[in-house]
């Protein structure tokens, strides 16, 4: 069962992506405004790095930009998109990770993803856990972190979940059973303190 | 009936509506009868809480237009390939001349026509070189070897 109730990109973006590539700029900026805000999450996933999720998600809108014409819709609209934002983030972790990596804190990268929140407290609190899990979250190997998000964070089906990462379903589901089983040993082994705290 | 250990194993890989205890599996009925094993699978669902909340409550901090006004206010990138070309290039160079240097002397660009056995070759050696002709198993290729002639 998904974690959020979080609408489908893809029916929101369908009618918008008609509208926009038959010229209309309104339906063009509300599309890239709906998509800016996913890939910017899939980049902070790939990057786990606030400012490095911008410079990604900025690359994929210009990237979309230009080639929504172009767009023959053969693949599912998510399905492409999510790819051009992992091979964004993969490109951009290549270009950066000999003069960046070492220099950003591990601190900045857990604080500067932290959601908002209403009540002060709760706010330090929740932050708190989040930037505990996330940062046992960011251990997971690339491959399962992306299986975990894509299946238990955004809450697709396995099919839909290999689709997206072009591999099969099989291999999906043991990715996802084996960062599962990681992240909760970590979390009740490594964090008692998750439970008392919420 | 399971046991907590076994109980424990189940949860490590459950989907969170058997970790709710929603469901009638085996977890499922566990839980509803041992408060531990529920303790645990509440602390697993409110930590992957967490972290949907952190990882969904992402928003960037720029509006879809400012980022393409920022992306395009970047210094752009010339020639990508080109860049990338250039040190493929180098190194093919690199490894082009120390072939070169460790192969010798060029071969000569004309090859004198087969002679078939050289005891009946007449070659002449360069001034300060001495020469030896080699028949080889191929009655067609005799090789022609001129080196430096030894000083007294």
């Amino acid at each position: 069962m998904p974690l959020t109730q979080a609408k489908e990109l893809d029916d929101v973006v369908a009618p918008l992506l008609r509208r926009a590539q038959a010229g209309d700029a309104a339906a063009r900026d509300e599309l890239l405004g709906h998509c800016h805000a996913t890939v910017y999450r899939w980049a902070v996933m790939h990057t786990g790095d606030a400012d490095d999720a911008e410079d990604v998600a900025q690359e994929v809108l210009v990237r979309l930009d230009r080639s929504l014409g172009s767009y023959s819709g053969r693949a599912r609209f998510t399905t492409w998109l999510y790819q051009v934002t992992r091979n964004a983030s993969v490109g951009f972790g290549r270009r950066i990770a000999s003069r960046l990596r070492l220099a950003r804190g591990f601190a900045r990268e857990r604080s500067a993803i932290a959601p908002p929140a209403e009540d002060p407290v709760a706010r330090l609190q929740e932050s708190h856990i989040g930037r505990l899990v996330t940062g046992l979250f960011r251990r997971l190997p690339a491959k399962q972190r992306e299986v975990f998000y894509l299946a238990d964070i955004e809450g697709l089906g396995p099919q839909e979940t290999a689709e997206r990462l072009g591999i099969n379903p099989v291999t999906a589901r043991a990715h996802l059973f084996r960062a599962r089983r990681a992240l909760r040993t970590w979390i009740l082994e490594e964090h008692p303190e998750v439970a008392e705290e919420r | 009936m399971i046991t907590c250990a076994e109980a424990r194993e189940l949860l490590l890989q459950a989907d969170r509506s058997e970790l709710r205890g929603g469901s009638g599996s085996t977890l499922g009925l566990h839980l509803a009868t041992c408060d531990h094993c529920r303790a645990r699978a509440a602390r697993i669902l409110a930590a992957e809480q967490a972290l949907a909340d952190t990882l969904l409550g992402a928003r960037p901090r720029h509006t879809a237009p400012e980022a393409l006004r920022r992306a395009s206010a970047r210094p752009a990138r010339r020639f990508p390939a080109l860049r990338r070309a250039i040190p493929l290039a180098a190194a093919a160079l690199l490894a082009g001349l120390l072939i070169v240097r460790r192969a010798g002397p060029p071969l000569p660009r004309a090859l004198p026509a087969p002679a078939g056995d050289a005891r009946n070759l007449t070659v002449a050696a360069p001034p300060g070189r001495s020469l030896a002709l080699l028949n080889t198993a191929n009655p067609d290729v005799v090789v022609v070897w001129f080196f430096p002639k030894e000083q007294p």
